[in-house]
């Protein structure tokens, strides 16, 4: 069994003159090709007072540049049978569209407008002021959101990982437009951005056709790299939310190492065999994996939780590995998170079976193979590793790490980074009777 | 495009003496595989009392079988990369494992087990019970949940299927027994109501050996047609109910009416009316107003869920409670605009060029190919349905979309529901 990822894994980067790294793949079997642009800019760039900057500016690049005015981006994606979004991240902030192969030149001309000419009309900025506090407004009805916003805002005192991404209402209120256009001006250049295509293209011909969009643009001065050292965690730190909600909520989170950091394939796949796999490297995958997983046997089949997870996200610095709870009703956070800890150590003292880490494997094999079906997902995986590994061949030599890790590596990691010293304990307490501002 | 995506989609239909169609369609794009049965045993075929008993019984067949124990099935599953999932419907209970190319014999192997011979075990019964009891108060905890609960109760028949969503209460899912489980398994699990799907890198004579191996002596369930138990209902009367919710900072809103069948003559003309009013571009009118112009919402959004009887036709939309008045104006703004003079000649002509536009994305993953080739036999569309549906499209006129959304979107039969903080 050959595991790794589908055959023709290849690419072809470039870099223009202006700084725009260009990766491109051909993919021949539909006309569709997926548009992917990729920004070095997102939650980890910004400060406190306009905090969710990152985000706002991405739903003001869909609000009109100079060659497409307001809302004419989306319809002419549309009206071609094509699909866009944009999405954004703490490391990123990613635009793609979906479209047939033949309107290749209409995605072209609209991340080229976008990167430069983007306008941010002050009556634009405004009315998109409602619709940012509105998506903030859907997440706060979910108690997992507070819990999971508590814990990040805790387990750092220095990195901005610590903010997030959609930003405290406080400072939604507050973003004025020069905010906006100043931090667009700051983080949106051909020498801040990569161009990644995948699909049904010639690739040299496509070369030229990108190179007389985006050759014209000058490169701007280079941001600031984050100089900002996270001191080391002394001691555990630990957070109650108490709201108004269903259940109880536990999440545990640690300090965890880099997506280009050695440790980085050991610890997906100690997730995995804690919680079960998914792809590491791109959205999508199978629903319903990680049944015979150790958290899933000791909190779902022990009684103790409805649900429970393990994550490890691939990030530019170092971020957090966390496992989360929703907890049945009448068991008491202290059961969940003493059993959760006792699965850690177990691992820690007795480390995994040899049969156990192969099933494991397998499930994050499968997982990358059916994350990467269809030209979107495979436009995503490229620009996310390229982003968060710095290389993009990583789309195809991570996995093949992941199936290198040994049972050694996850018993040391997991003693390494699973430690009290590196932990924030966040517990979300149902209050009912609780009047809370909104 | 559309004929080049039509020629994506070519499934073979394979009917067994004892009622099963298999439908098959080759894509080796991907080295995977999606197996699904559509059963026809979704919450429709509940008795009154029972609601909930089709969802339990979907989510018990994986937790043991004659020659499966739970523990064994999981193990197993994850050491294929296999994922096994089970949705629940009206109509229909899906239950689809996606797994590698060469695991695919296994897998059926493992569907026809899970289908055929669950016995479900009382303590996993119980296990289960106590899990979906707290699903439920996080569901009566989600704003969105409640708000088309809410929604269901006013504008369909207490006695209809559609009158409530297909989880059941508290009360009947702590009241199901294991022999009710057994007996809605027994009626109407069976090749007479499975469609089974098999779509991915895999070839038709291995999926109809593989079906064979497993479906073919598999004895008969209940005949009844499942449209029997989701027959058409009157026109609900225009309301609105506000259910305040503890703790909720935006308000969900379902707005919208009882419609059509899948079958109807009308349902292209009213599917494409919803596509202007909620789908193209970005959310449709209902994004450009509520959204883009006015900043009232997040999301805004129409959806026409045409299946059997009188399938819903829903607006959903994300508000803060301060612009909730601002939004429902709006709304009907559009609606009412809209049944004045439908769609604009350019509206006409981009809802006809992004529908067949489209369909190549729809059909690129093989779960997008399965949920076509679904309709497609549920609905007796015919295996040339994509050839087909180019012309069917191209066909509609502007008048013709206006006078079937005025037939089907009455606003005097329009029903809201709004679930969030209690309003200022």
């Amino acid at each position: 069994m050959a595991l790794s990822v589908p055959s023709s894994a290849s690419f072809q980067q470039t870099t223009l003159d202006n700084g725009l790294r260009v990766i491109l793949r051909e993919v021949r079997e539909r006309p569709l090709v997926g548009v992917w642009m990729w920004y070095r800019v997102g939650g980890r760039n910004e400060l406190p007072g306009t905090t969710g900057v990152s985000h706002w500016v991405e739903h003001m690049l869909f609000k009109g540049g100079k060659r497409f005015g307001k809302g004419e981006i989306t319809k002419e994606i549309s009206r071609r049978g094509g699909a866009l979004n944009a999405f954004t991240w703490i490391d990123c902030t990613a635009y793609f569209e979906t479209l047939p192969s033949s309107e290749i030149d209409l995605a072209l001309a609209i991340e080229s407008d976008r990167i430069y000419d983007t306008r941010i009309e002050p009556d634009e900025a405004e009315a998109e002021r409602t619709v940012v506090i509105s998506e903030r407004e859907g997440s706060e009805n979910f108690p997992e959101f507070w819990l999971r916003e508590e814990v990040q805002s805790v387990a750092w005192r220095e990195h901005p990982y610590r903010l997030g991404v959609i930003g405290p209402k406080s400072d939604l209120r507050a973003m004025s437009r020069e905010n906006l256009y100043d931090h667009y001006k700051r983080f949106y250049m051909t020498n801040n951005a990569t161009l990644v295509m995948v699909g049904d293209f010639a690739a040299p011909e496509l070369l030229d056709k990108i190179r007389a969009e985006f050759d014209k643009h000058p490169r701007g001065p280079d941001p600031s790299p984050l100089n900002i050292e996270e001191q080391p965690q002394t001691g555990e730190r630990r957070v109650l939310v108490r709201r108004p909600g269903p259940t109880h909520y536990v999440m545990l989170a640690y300090h965890a190492p880099e997506a280009s950091h050695a440790d980085a394939a050991p610890m997906v796949v100690l997730s995995s065999v804690l919680g079960g796999a998914s792809s590491p490297i791109a959205w999508g995958g199978a629903r319903g994996l990680g049944r015979s997983s150790r958290l899933y046997r000791a909190l779902v089949d022990g009684e103790i939780a409805t649900s429970v997870s393990a994550s490890f996200e691939l990030t530019l610095d170092p971020y957090l590995f966390a496992v989360d709870a929703t907890l049945r009703n009448g068991v008491e956070p202290t059961r969940a998170e003493a059993t959760i800890l006792h699965e850690l150590e177990r691992i820690q003292h007795e480390g995994v079976r040899e049969e156990e880490l192969a099933r494991t494997k397998r499930q994050l094999h499968a997982q990358v193979v059916y994350s990467l079906e269809g030209v979107t997902n495979q436009g995503f995986a490229l620009g996310f590793m390229d982003l968060v590994a710095r290389d993009p061949a990583a789309w195809q030599t991570f996995p093949e790490a992941l199936q290198q890790v040994t049972a050694e590596d996850i018993q040391r990691v997991a003693k390494t980074y699973l430690v009290e010293n590196q932990r924030t304990a966040g517990w979300f307490i149902p209050d009912n009777n609780q009047q809370v501002a909104s | 495009m559309a004929t080049a995506a039509g020629s994506a989609l070519r499934p073979e239909r394979v009917p067994f003496n004892n009622g099963l169609v298999l439908l098959h369609n080759r894509a080796a794009a991907n080295p995977s595989v999606v197996v699904r049965a559509l059963v026809r045993a979704g919450s429709s075929r509940e008795s009154p009392g029972e609601h909930g008993l089709a969802g339990l019984t979907g989510r018990m067949l994986r937790q043991g079988t004659q020659n499966i124990n739970k523990a064994a099935l999981a193990e197993e599953l994850d050491g294929l990369g296999a994922g096994l999932s089970v949705d629940m419907g009206y109509a229909l209970v899906s239950v689809s494992i996606k797994c590698l190319s060469g695991d695919f014999s296994r897998a059926m192997e493992i569907l026809g087990e899970l289908l055929r011979r669950p016995i479900f075990p009382a303590d996993e019964l119980e296990r289960l019970r106590g899990q979906v009891l707290t699903e439920l108060k996080e569901l009566e905890d989600n704003t969105r949940v409640v708000s088309e609960r809410t929604w269901r109760e006013l504008a369909y028949p207490a006695t209809h299927p559609y009158h409530r969503l297909t989880v059941g209460s508290a009360e009947t899912v702590g009241s199901a027994s294991r022999e009710s489980l057994h007996a809605f398994h027994s009626a109407w699990y069976g090749p007479n109501q499975t469609t089974l799907m098999v779509v991915g890198d895999v070839t038709l004579d291995d999926a109809t050996a593989a079906a064979t191996r497993m479906f073919v002596d598999w004895p008969g369930a209940r005949s009844e047609r499942v449209e029997s138990a989701l027959p058409a209902t009157d026109p609900p009367e225009r309301q609105l109910r506000d259910v305040p919710m503890v703790g909720k900072t935006q308000a969900d809103v379902t707005i919208g009416l009882p419609t059509l069948d899948r079958s109807s003559t009308d349902y292209y003309a009213l599917n494409f009316a919803n596509h202007i009013l909620g789908r193209i571009y970005f959310m449709g009118r209902f994004g450009e107003k509520v959204r883009d112009e006015q900043g009232l919402a997040y999301y805004a959004y129409s959806e026409l869920h045409a299946s059997y009887g009188r399938g819903a036709w829903l607006i959903r939309a994300g508000v803060n409670p301060r612009n909730l008045d601002k939004a429902f104006g709006s709304i009907d703004t559009e609606i009412n605009r809209f049944l004045a003079d439908g769609p604009t000649p350019a509206e006409q002509d981009d809802g006809v060029s992004s529908l067949l536009g489209s369909l190549p994305r729809q059909l690129e993953t093989n779960e997008g190919a399965a949920a076509v080739m679904g309709e497609i036999e549920l609905y007796d569309l015919g295996l040339d349905y994509l050839e087909r549906y180019p012309d069917i499209v191209r066909a509609l006129t502007r008048e013709q979309v206006t006078e079937v959304a005025r037939r089907w979107i009455q606003p005097e039969h329009m029903v809201s529901a709004i679930a969030g903080p209690p309003r200022p």
